[in-house]
């Protein structure tokens, strides 16, 4: 099939960026998203401009490190599907598409479709862990996790940090992100020591970033290549607010 | 010995309630508790100006009695006030927020699945303001240059005044439209706010909210419709 | 020839390991904060062991070439991770999993190393269900497990189909605790282009930062490596785009030998390709082999649809060839079956390069919401990429490059014999022999990384001797100037061809001459034909852009140029040994049923290969395998 690229290109983050428009005659219905643009950065590479530059790596829909808008829809119009395992079969013939960088202040682009995430890790930073070292732990057996609360934490768990969510959301907000971290250490007994903390933390971290505030419009949700819901969300809220109201101060000096 | 252990201590030392009230969080479930405040108002409210339906003697009755009861309006209104103000201040940093989240906007826009009440809510939120302030001048104050004819004391008479001004039945019906869009968002995502989400739950919450501003919204334009169509007349 | 000292530890095999931690020399707590440990990588290996070191108290500096230490290719791995837990009373023990694993790795690995990884791989489990890893649960809230490839038990653990993704996040949250805490610097985005070595020891790495294009040095008191297999030097493997063989090669030349390169897995279930433009290969978790069945049409060429073909014209030849082991039956063995039927004409599919994964059997006896329970996001991911419904229609699958068993040598310390340089997971050589078993990968990488490194490293920097010295040291500006020589070299060359078309190129012929079956004639081929290619890289490529800012095909250009090398080195690894085990199968010996036929006698130990100079031919040092527990045997999955 033919099809029409206008893809953004933008040399860094200096640059003010620009669409440019690519057409494409042979596109195979079973290539992926991003070998259609693997075969066009070779031809740009065989005439001498500069190829388009795009992060990926796994290429399997996990890792997380590809993505860019297409027609509006972070990842393509297709659900539950990442970029990259997103194939050209979707599209029909003669139709133009116009590939967009993800926008938000807190992910600054590098050039052209490629972004800087880090803020996500900064916010895993403030808190998305539970604060044990390697070594000496109990046997596994011994903590208990019901079925149920183990498959909804591992709902949450299976965010893959791609930044779709922020994409998505008008408000550019990293809720579903923070909200799913949150939710997966604190659906489980290893993460409820932390749970209250854990969620003042990295909400206040998820502000200080940058990113913009959640007004429930689901767009978020929507766009998650792993389906994560707005449950998460609420439950990021309700640890948060409980956290307020019963965080305590860390005795000073307490004991070494 | 001690190794290192990862803190996780507060973030800020500074006031609790100071912190709560700049974090997005804390913004959003004031502005859920506010708005829960404005709505048993809305509700209220509009009890009372069915009584227009009842004539001028119940209706103006009601009025007086209410301009008396100084121990329930007034604290009343401060509680409404102090609602208003920290529910609209909330809303509009969280709005200044979003745009500053997004410095650059996307060429192409967004193929959002979101609801219209749900993208519009500093719109319906600001409309709602701006009538408020519109409202309070023609009926309550009756501020010369927006209500020329305002008689103090007599409710329903201004009520039917205004009504008979074809502008001013557009400019109320929309805000009531507005209202109830605002709502229909509002009464659900409050939810959220609050950290309730539930698989079954939520989506009831969702339809009743819905219906709730959709009646609220039909309830209130009953009041114009009615001077309109000469149902409430003097 | 410098001898090879594994360092195995004397006595009984299960007290090897603790007779080691109890004669290493410790750090004082409060001398850690001053030594500095470079790691490179963020897979499994790399993040366990650069937050163990931050929690150890030590100064880290943990380098990726991705955005985010969260993208490592561990992530990929589907389908489990072993331990010997036994939970589920079927007989499992630690001398069981020992046994299993280096019986699948054709005895071709060291005893004493897979013995240590079969006993710390029950902390693994602990250490990262403490962590908040969600592994599957039964209802009664204890850890499920499930069976694996050439195992006779169910000893796998497992997070549905994401058990890689679940343990390396385990890893990372570790570790961005570390960062959090001041104890791990951070460098994304930033790849290590050479290792400097001075005074005999590994000293620091010269990265370029791929953002702005800096070339900086790193200086350290040790050097961890943890960068990964090198299976995308066929072009198409199962490993993300970015895995390359760069910083092990880099420290290969600079003396670090490099191990049995040719022990490559191919695994049996990945999806088929589909056209010239294949960019990578997708893998069906082999977990898919536990309920389905896998068998080709009776008759060559036949092209009726599968649901066409009554069940007497259906070869289920794994069932037929393997009875005990059935569709379970190893990766090398199955994939190599799959091979067979396909030449032989029977395969299934576009060009006749496929064989089918059949659900139906288990579906109608165990109900299609068993299975989706199972699988359903493995059957949602083929779907995606195929646009075919696995309920209804067999899955077609087919081999392809998935992991390397070959890598750096390290001795029983995970220490390379360029001293304070070590070597973890899938970039060292020493767990899986000549073929890894299923769920065995993501054990090993968490095991060196949690388990391992931490203390062994230990014994290296209390032992002292590590000169003071800064990264104005000499050998740090030779090694930057070599690398940024070699970034002009390849931005003035301007000839006619992208990386990417040299690498399918070589893809091509390492596919063709050293892929699953390897004969004296093709290695030889491979050998005339990959310097051939590499002169014309040398003097053809073209790399747009500049070396300072964001450029991906210069980053490509670097990664091909070693591949280009690495392809010749593993040709004359398959070349030299003259049998067949595990991942490395000479047509030439093989049984007549087509089995490999090991050659103990003569081929029993690891090739540790050593860097002489730019086209001048490696030395072979030998470390020999002594087998003091287990008894040599024909491998035998009947």
């Amino acid at each position: 099939m033919r099809l029409t690229l206008e893809i953004w290109r933008q040399k860094d983050a200096q640059d003010a960026g620009r669409f440019a428009r690519y057409d494409l005659p042979e596109v195979s219905e079973h290539m992926s998203f991003l070998e259609m643009l693997d075969v066009l950065n070779q031809e740009l590479i065989g005439k001498g401009e500069e190829p388009v530059a795009f992060d990926s790596d796994c290429r399997e829909g996990i890792c997380g490190m590809c993505g860019f808008v297409v027609n509006g829809y972070p990842h393509g119009p297709q659900p539950l599907t990442t970029v990259c395992q997103l194939h050209m079969r979707h599209f029909h013939d003669g139709e133009t598409l116009r590939l967009e960088p993800f926008r938000a202040k807190a992910f600054p682009v590098i050039k052209d479709l490629a972004i800087d995430r880090s803020a996500l890790d900064r916010i895993v930073m403030a808190g998305g862990y539970v604060s044990i070292n390697a070594g000496g732990p109990r046997d596994a057996n011994s903590i208990l996790v019901g079925k149920k609360e183990s498959d909804l934490s591992m709902d949450a768990a299976s965010c893959i940090g791609c930044g779709a969510c922020v994409a998505a959301c008008p408000n550019a907000s990293a809720s579903l992100f923070t909200g799913g971290k949150i939710s997966h250490l604190g659906l489980l007994p290893q993460g409820e020591p932390e749970r209250k903390t854990r969620a003042l933390n990295m909400v206040t971290r998820h502000s200080d970033e940058g990113f913009g505030g959640c007004t429930v419009i689901g767009a978020c949700a929507e766009a998650c290549p792993k389906g994560l819901k707005l449950d998460f969300i609420a439950r990021m809220n309700k640890d948060y607010l409980a956290g307020t109201v019963t965080f305590r101060e860390e005795a000073a000096g307490g004991g070494g | 010995m001690s190794v290192a252990t990862a803190s996780t201590a507060a973030p800020v030392k500074v006031s609790r309630l100071a912190v709560f009230w700049q974090s997005q969080v804390g913004k959003k479930f004031v502005s859920a508790v506010t708005g829960v405040l404005l709505f048993t108002f809305v509700v209220g409210h509009l009890l009372g100006n069915m009584q227009a339906f009842q004539g001028a003697e119940k209706f103006n009755a009601y009025a007086h009695f209410l301009q008396n009861a100084k121990a329930i309006v007034w604290p009343t209104r401060i509680i409404m006030l102090a609602a208003l103000i920290l529910h609209a201040t909330a809303g509009i940093q969280l709005w200044l927020r979003s745009r500053e989240a997004r410095p650059q906007p996307y060429r192409v826009p967004l193929a959002n699945p979101a609801t219209p009440s749900s993208k519009t809510m500093i719109w319906t939120g600001l409309l709602t303001l701006g009538f408020l302030v519109f409202h309070l001048l023609d009926l309550t104050l009756g501020a010369a240059f927006v209500h020329s004819g305002f008689v103090a004391g007599e409710a329903y008479q201004n009520l039917v005044a205004t009504f008979r001004n074809f502008g001013k039945v557009i400019f109320y019906s929309a805000s009531i439209v507005g209202i109830g869009f605002h709502l229909s968002h509002g009464l659900y995502s409050l939810w959220q706010s609050l950290g309730f989400r539930h698989p079954l739950w939520t989506p009831t919450i969702m339809k009743v909210a819905l219906l709730v501003g959709v009646f609220l919204s039909i309830a209130y334009l009953t009041i114009p419709a009615g001077v309109v169509t000469g149902l409430i007349r003097l | 020839m410098p001898t090879l000292d594994s360092r195995i530890p004397p006595g009984p095999l299960a007290e090897k390991w603790t007779k080691r931690k109890n004669d290493m020399k410790l750090v004082n707590p409060a001398n850690k904060r001053k030594y500095t440990i470079i790691v490179v990588g963020t897979g499994l290996a790399g993040a366990s062991a650069a937050s163990s070191f931050g929690e150890l108290g030590y100064n880290v500096k943990n380098f990726c070439f991705q955005d985010t230490p969260r993208r490592a290719h561990s992530i990929a791995a589907q389908g489990g991770i072993n331990a010997a837990k036994s939970y589920q009373n079927d007989g499992d023990s630690v001398w069981r999993l020992f046994y299993d694993t280096i019986k699948g790795g054709d005895f071709r690995a060291r005893e004493a190393n897979v013995y240590r990884l079969a006993e710390v791989s029950n902390n693994i489990i602990d250490q990262a269900t403490a962590q908040g890893v969600p592994f599957a649960r039964e209802y009664g809230g204890t850890l499920a497990n499930r069976s694996f490839g050439g195992a006779l038990v169910s000893r796998t653990f497992y997070a549905r189909g994401q058990t890689g993704q679940q343990l390396l996040i385990g890893a990372y949250q570790s570790l961005m605790r570390q960062v959090e805490l001041g104890k791990v610097t951070m460098f994304p985005r930033t790849e290590m282009l050479d290792l400097v070595v001075i005074d005999g020891r590994a000293r620091g790495i010269v990265t370029r930062n791929l953002v702005t294009g800096k070339i900086e040095s790193h200086l350290g008191d040790a050097v961890v490596l943890a960068t990964g297999g090198y299976g995308n030097l066929y072009y198409l493997s199962t490993n993300a785009k970015g895995s390359n063989v760069t910083a092990a090669w880099r420290a290969h030349r600079k003396g670090a030998f490099f191990a049995n390169p040719s022990y490559t897995q191919i695994h049996p279930t990945c999806i088929p390709r589909a056209g010239e433009y294949q960019s990578k290969l997708t893998l069906m978790s082999e977990s898919l082999r536990n309920d389905g069945r896998i068998w080709v049409p009776k008759k060559p060429g036949d092209k009726r649809s599968p649901d066409q073909i009554p069940e007497a014209e259906r070869d289920y030849y794994l069932e037929r060839k393997y009875p005990t082991y059935g569709n379970l039956a190893p990766r090398d063995i199955s994939s190599r079956a799959a091979k067979q039927v396909c030449d032989a004409g029977m395969g299934v599919g576009p060009g006749g390069l496929g064989v089918y994964l059949d659900f139906s059997d288990s579906i109608n006896r165990l109900g299609k919401n068993a299975i989706a329970e199972r699988y359903g996001n493995l059957f949602e991911m083929y779907n995606r990429i195929t646009g075919e419904d696995p309920f209804t229609v067999p899955m077609r699958i087919y081999p392809a490059v998935h992991y390397t068993m070959g890598g750096l040598w390290v001795d029983y310390d995970l220490q390379s014999n360029v001293p304070g340089l070590f070597v973890l997971g899938e970039a060292n050589f020493s767990d899986h022999g000549a073929n890894r078993l299923g769920a065995s990968a993501l054990m090993q990488g968490l095991a060196d990384g949690y388990f391992v490194i931490p203390y062994t490293i230990g014994d290296y920097l209390a032992r002292g001797g590590i000169a003071k010295v800064g990264t104005d040291h000499a050998e740090f500006k030779t090694a930057e100037k070599g690398v940024e020589d070699r970034e002009k070299k390849f931005l003035s060359i301007g000839g006619k061809h992208s990386a990417d078309w040299f690498h399918k190129k070589l893809g091509e012929i390492m596919w063709e001459n050293v892929g699953m079956a390897r004969t004296k004639e093709s290695l030889e081929k491979a050998l005339k034909e990959i310097p051939v290619l590499r002169e014309q890289f040398w003097r053809d490529l073209k790399v747009p852009g500049s070396s300072a800012d964001f450029n991906q095909e210069l980053e490509k250009a670097g990664r091909v140029a070693d591949f280009l090398e690495l392809g010749e080195l593993l040709s004359w690894d398959a070349l030299q040994r003259n049998e067949s085990c595990g991942g490395h199968f000479r047509s030439e010996y093989q049984t007549d049923e087509g089995e490999a036929m090991r050659n103990d006698a003569e081929y029993a130990y690891a090739a540790a290969w050593e860097w002489t100079g730019e086209n001048k031919p490696w030395t072979l040092n030998k470390e020999p395998l002594v087998f003091e527990n287990i008894h040599l045997q024909t491998r035998s999955y009947k």
